[in-house]
Parts: C-alpha cells; sequence; structure tokens
C-alpha cells in the first residue's frame, strides 16, 4: 500500500510521462535545444531558461511538445515543428524548434503593464494587435498612475513595420491621446514653484521612429516626437523634439553559470525651435540591467539615470517612488513636482518564488535634492522580471515607517 | 463491326477486374489459427508520408487498427477488434521499435489472452513493424458454421498528434473509445488504409494456404 502511495506521488511530483515509455528515443539525453528561424534576441529570456533546461535531460516528447506551444504563444508564430536529431555524441540528440514556416499570428490580444500601488493605485494598459504580413497595427487604452508625475489616461495606436527592404530596419509610427489627473499635492507645489510649466490638462502625441540594427545586438533608433499639450481650450503649446536611443541587449548561455543578460540603453531628446516647439530643452536618459539565473536563483542589478537642461514639459520630468524604483517610498512623499535629475539603482534577488529586493536613487528639483533614499521589500514573484509580484516594500529610513503594498506583472 | 468492339471492349474490362480483383486479394489473406482469425496484409505500407517523416523527427507516432469480421452479408458484423500501437524510430539504431498500447479485447471477448498486455518489440525494420501490428490483430471465430460465407474488412488510420496525447495511458485505449474513433470518417490529411477480403468460408480456409478472393 506504501509503495502504491509512493508511486502515486511520484508520479504527481516528478511528473511521470506514460508516453516516455513508448518512445525508444526517450532513453537518450538532449545535448543541444535550438530555436530556427527565430532571432535569439526574440525569445524572452524565460523561455530561453527553460529551453536551456531541457539540455542534459532525457528526451521527453511531451516536454517538447509544451515547449512548442510556449514559442507559439511568445514568438507570436502560428506553427513550431519539433525536430529530434542526432545529437554530436554517441546516445545524445539534439532537438530543433523550427519556427520558419511559422506565419505570424493575425491577431493578439496583450496587457503589457498592470500594476497596483497603495499609494497611487491602479495602472493597466491593454491592447490588441493585428498583423498582416509583417506590418503589425495596435490599438490600446492606457489608465497610468506608475510611470510620470500625473495619471494620464487614455488611447494609444501604432503602426510598425517589422522589415522595410531589409530586416535591418523598422518603421514605426505611434499615436497617443491621453487625459491627465494631477495629484493634489502637485497642483500645490506647482502653485509654489515659479519655474516650471504649466499643469496640462492633455496632451496628444505623433511619434514617427525608425529602427537600425547596427550590428546585432547593438540597434539606434532615431525618429520625431511631435506632442501636443492643452493647458485650456484656448491655451495649446507644442513639445516637438528629435529623439535618438542606443539599445544593446545581449543574452548569454552557459550551463555552468546559468544565464545572463545585459540590457543597456541611451537616449536623448532635443527639442528645438527648428521644430516649431514651444519648448526648448535636452533630455538625456540612461539605463543599464543585468539578470543572471541559476537555477532557482534569479539576481537584478539596475541602474538608471537621467537628466533635463532647458525647460521642458511636465511629462518629460523623472520620478522616483512608484511600482518599480525606490519601492516603499511614495513619489508624491519624495517631491510632488519630480525631479530635472535622477539617479536610481535596484538589486533584486529571487528563489523560486520568494523575493527581496532593495532600492536607492536621488531625484534632483533645480538645485534641491531630496537626498539619497532607499528601500527595500520582501514578497513574492512568478517566474522573471515580469512576471506576478506580490510584495510589501518599506522606506529605510527613521521614524514613523508606512508599509506600500505593489502588485502586478510586466513592470 | 460495333459489335465486336463492344464485346472486345467488354472482355478487356472482365480481364482487368479479374486482375485488379487478383491484386486485391493479395492485398489482405486470412489466415485461422486457433479459434481466432488472423490476417496478413503484405502490401500495406502504413509507415510512410507524414507519419515516417514524424518517426524520422524522433516522435512516436500512433496507428489504430480495426479488423471486422461480417458475416452472411457484408453488413451484418459478427466481430470487431481494435488495437492501438505506437511506433517509434530509434535514431541512433535507425531501427523501429513498437509498442502496443490497447488492451481491448473483441466484441466477442475472445481474442488472445496475448492481446491484454501491455507489449513492444525493438529493432525492427518497417516491414518488421507492419508485419508485427498486423499479425496481433485478430477476431473470433467461434460460433462460424464451416460453410458459412463471411467478409474481413482492415482499417488503419495514422492517429493525429493532438488526439493521442489523452489516449496514452499505462492501460492504453479502450475498445469502445476506438471504435468510436473508426465510425467517423477520417479527417483530412489523416492517412488511411482499408483492406476487404470476402466472400470466404472456413471451409476453403482450413485448405493450406488458402487465400481471401
Amino acid at each position: 500500500m506504501r509503495a502504491v502511495l509512493f508511486f502515486c506521488c511520484a508520479v504527481a511530483v516528478f511528473g511521470w510521462n506514460p508516453q516516455e515509455d513508448i518512445n525508444v528515443n526517450s532513453r537518450y539525453t538532449v545535448d543541444r535545444v535550438n530555436v530556427v528561424g527565430a532571432a535569439s534576441s526574440r525569445i524572452p529570456l524565460e523561455l530561453r531558461r527553460e529551453l536551456d533546461a531541457v539540455v542534459g535531460q532525457k528526451l521527453d516528447n511531451g516536454l517538447l511538445q509544451r515547449l512548442a506551444a510556449r514559442i507559439r504563444h511568445d514568438l507570436r508564430v502560428q506553427t513550431v515543428s519539433v525536430h529530434v536529431k542526432r545529437g554530436q555524441i554517441p546516445d545524445h540528440v539534439t532537438v530543433e524548434f523550427d519556427t520558419r514556416n511559422g506565419r505570424s499570428r493575425d491577431f493578439d490580444v496583450d496587457i503589457p503593464k498592470l500594476a497596483y500601488h497603495s499609494r497611487q493605485g491602479f495602472t493597466g494598459i491593454a491592447e490588441a494587435t493585428t498583423t498582416v504580413g509583417n506590418t503589425a497595427v495596435t490599438i490600446g487604452a492606457a489608465s497610468d498612475a506608475d510611470e510620470l508625475v500625473e495619471r494620464f489616461s487614455g488611447i494609444r495606436a501604432r503602426i510598425e513595420r517589422q522589415s522595410l527592404g531589409t530586416k535591418r530596419l523598422r518603421l514605426r509610427f505611434e499615436f497617443e491621446n491621453y487625459h491627465e489627473q494631477w495629484d493634489p499635492s502637485t497642483v500645490n507645489a506647482f502653485a509654489r514653484d515659479t519655474t516650471l510649466t504649466g499643469l496640462d490638462r492633455s496632451r496628444r502625441n505623433f511619434h514617427p521612429t525608425a529602427t537600425v540594427v547596427i550590428a546585432k545586438p547593438l540597434t539606434w533608433s532615431f525618429g520625431v516626437s511631435f506632442e501636443q499639450l492643452q493647458f485650456s481650450p484656448a491655451h495649446t503649446e507644442a513639445a516637438n523634439a528629435a529623439e535618438s536611443t542606443l539599445r544593446y541587449h545581449k543574452t548569454w548561455e552557459d550551463g555552468e553559470s546559468g544565464t545572463q543578460a545585459l540590457d543597456a540603453g541611451y537616449s536623448l531628446r532635443a527639442a528645438t525651435r527648428m521644430l516649431d516647439s514651444d519648448y526648448v530643452y535636452v533630455r538625456h536618459s540612461a539605463k543599464l540591467r543585468y539578470e543572471l539565473h541559476k537555477g532557482r536563483n534569479e539576481l537584478n542589478v539596475a541602474f538608471a539615470a537621467g537628466g533635463i537642461s532647458g525647460r521642458a514639459p511636465m511629462f518629460e520630468r523623472f520620478v522616483l517612488g512608484n511600482a518599480s524604483t525606490l519601492r516603499g517610498w511614495n513619489k508624491y512623499d519624495l517631491d510632488p513636482l519630480g525631479g530635472d535629475r535622477a539617479i536610481h539603482g535596484s538589486v533584486d534577488y529571487r528563489y523560486r518564488f520568494a523575493t527581496v529586493f532593495y532600492d536607492t536613487g536621488v531625484l534632483w528639483n533645480g538645485p534641491v535634492a531630496t537626498g539619497t533614499k532607499r528601500g527595500a521589500g520582501i514578497g513574492f514573484r512568478s517566474e522573471g522580471k515580469d512576471g506576478l509580484l506580490l510584495a510589501v516594500a518599506f522606506p529605510l529610513r527613521s521614524g514613523h515607517v508606512d508599509p506600500i503594498f505593489i502588485a502586478g506583472f510586466n513592470f | 463491326m460495333i459489335r465486336s468492339r463492344i464485346c472486345g471492349l467488354l472482355a478487356a474490362l472482365v480481364l482487368l477486374g479479374g486482375v485488379l480483383a487478383a491484386w486485391n486479394a493479395d492485398d489482405l489473406t486470412v489466415e485461422p489459427r486457433d479459434d481466432e482469425m488472423h490476417i496478413i496484409a503484405p502490401r500495406l505500407h502504413f509507415l510512410t508520408g507524414t507519419s515516417l517523416e514524424r518517426l524520422k523527427n524522433g516522435t512516436a507516432v500512433p496507428f489504430d487498427f480495426q479488423l471486422s469480421l461480417s458475416l452472411d452479408t457484408r453488413t451484418n458484423l459478427y466481430d470487431r477488434s481494435a488495437q492501438r500501437y505506437a511506433v517509434s524510430y530509434d535514431l541512433w539504431e535507425e531501427k523501429y521499435s513498437v509498442t502496443r498500447l490497447s488492451s481491448s479485447s473483441t466484441l466477442r471477448g475472445a481474442t488472445s489472452r496475448r492481446s491484454h498486455e501491455r507489449r513492444s518489440v525493438s529493432h525492427l525494420s518497417a516491414d518488421g513493424v507492419e508485419r508485427w501490428c498486423i499479425g496481433n490483430v485478430a477476431v473470433s471465430m467461434s460460433g462460424i458454421a464451416p460453410g458459412q460465407l463471411f467478409w474481413v474488412r482492415l482499417d488503419v488510420r495514422s492517429v493525429d498528434p493532438k488526439e493521442s496525447a489523452p489516449l496514452f495511458g499505462d492501460t492504453g485505449v479502450s475498445l469502445s473509445r476506438l471504435i468510436d474513433l473508426f465510425s467517423h470518417p477520417p479527417r483530412s490529411g489523416q492517412q488511411h488504409w482499408t483492406l476487404d477480403a470476402g466472400p470466404l468460408r472456413l471451409s476453403d480456409l482450413r485448405k493450406p494456404g488458402t487465400r481471401g478472393s
């Protein structure tokens, strides 16, 4: 009886699959897993990890079919065929997931961001994308209280061409139309600050960009942003800027040291009179993220910095103290007007589903700095940095401490 | 003149029919063994096309077999047996392996006791797999009079990869589930084969070397 119970438990825990008994190849060990027809940069890190985990295991066709379904979903291709071939060494096999014949999926609904911050409320973005050939058309709705000083709500749409003659060139045109809601603390602080521009009621943005793959994994995006701000029915201003972004993203896979990823980017936005802009400013921002996955351990180290010179609209200002920066702090307590310079660093460690994090950062508003602030938290996160997070975060400071509850995914 | 041409054409058609009948007769041969009726189909090759492609890709491919026996008329079903086999191709040894998944009995419940066991053979050639699968399908002959006319039909279908998963299990596939599958026409793209033999008589089959007509 005990043996039967043990067997049943083993089946439940280790996922014993009777299908594997019938496949003579299930005795062979997988020595390599390749995804054919898709750039490795398109494969999400989590999926890459799952694929890597197959190496060294006995061939399991059920698992391969589940991974094929995952690739279909994540890479948005219609078909993924699995090929198993002889490996490099005897009694080993190589697995290939072939996406080459996979036509892009015609329609997809996505939630790029969903977050809850106990002081700032909910943030949600939903998008629907339809793809015809290599052109994708996306429409979406957003209500975001997380990213900027204000909550902005409205619609956005974009059309993207994944290649134009060559896969090294991509084009994108984006349209956004948002209404702004300002926190009372921002309105009060704005009344006392004479250096800032007004608090707009709505803004509309037309944003064409092109991306050139300089040398994989380095890309350069450039374009212009024609942003119209409405302060009253009779008062609008333009914040038209040229922008340029360099981005580097690389993933390393190594059975011994795990999977590592480096994501670095630098953006420059320059609003000038030449573009008929009422605002003239230059905004720099830089981001660096390093990720390490090994076994059940995951480490994320992130750094971000930015600065604005000139007269910039409110939506360009930097924010710390939201669901992803200086967690434990409320951005309206740090500086309700945001800052024109910021530096932020964070370290996240996850073991299985348990996660701990530590954030530090400084925000400047002109010559006035918030001073170095620190926050820390603990919680649960499902797979990856974009997985579901449930966390309690605390500001590290003396005196009374109010915890902040953060939940959501994709932020 | 015209009459002689018509006669010639009819003679050619009769001859062609005879040749086709003889060809068909070789497709399915019936062999009585103990109380069971076994079959041989040397011309049937089901390890072909997409199934063969899947096998060479390292996947186990299931095949469903149904053997039907009708008495007196083609439509009067007397017994039926269904089996599911999973075939796989060893990528390193380049040999086939086959496992009988189903533990089904026939409608008459008199099929070989061996069919209730899950059984595997390996290191087979493609022809060997085909012979083994067909040789393990049988229906009951008990109760059939020696002079009674009967017909035999063999249906073989490759199993859709999406469909095969829930049917695989440690206890195999039930007869009723397999018969239910065969009660529906094959899906588009599904490989399938049907072979017929009959009318036959047991009294003729008892003679060694007798084949279905």
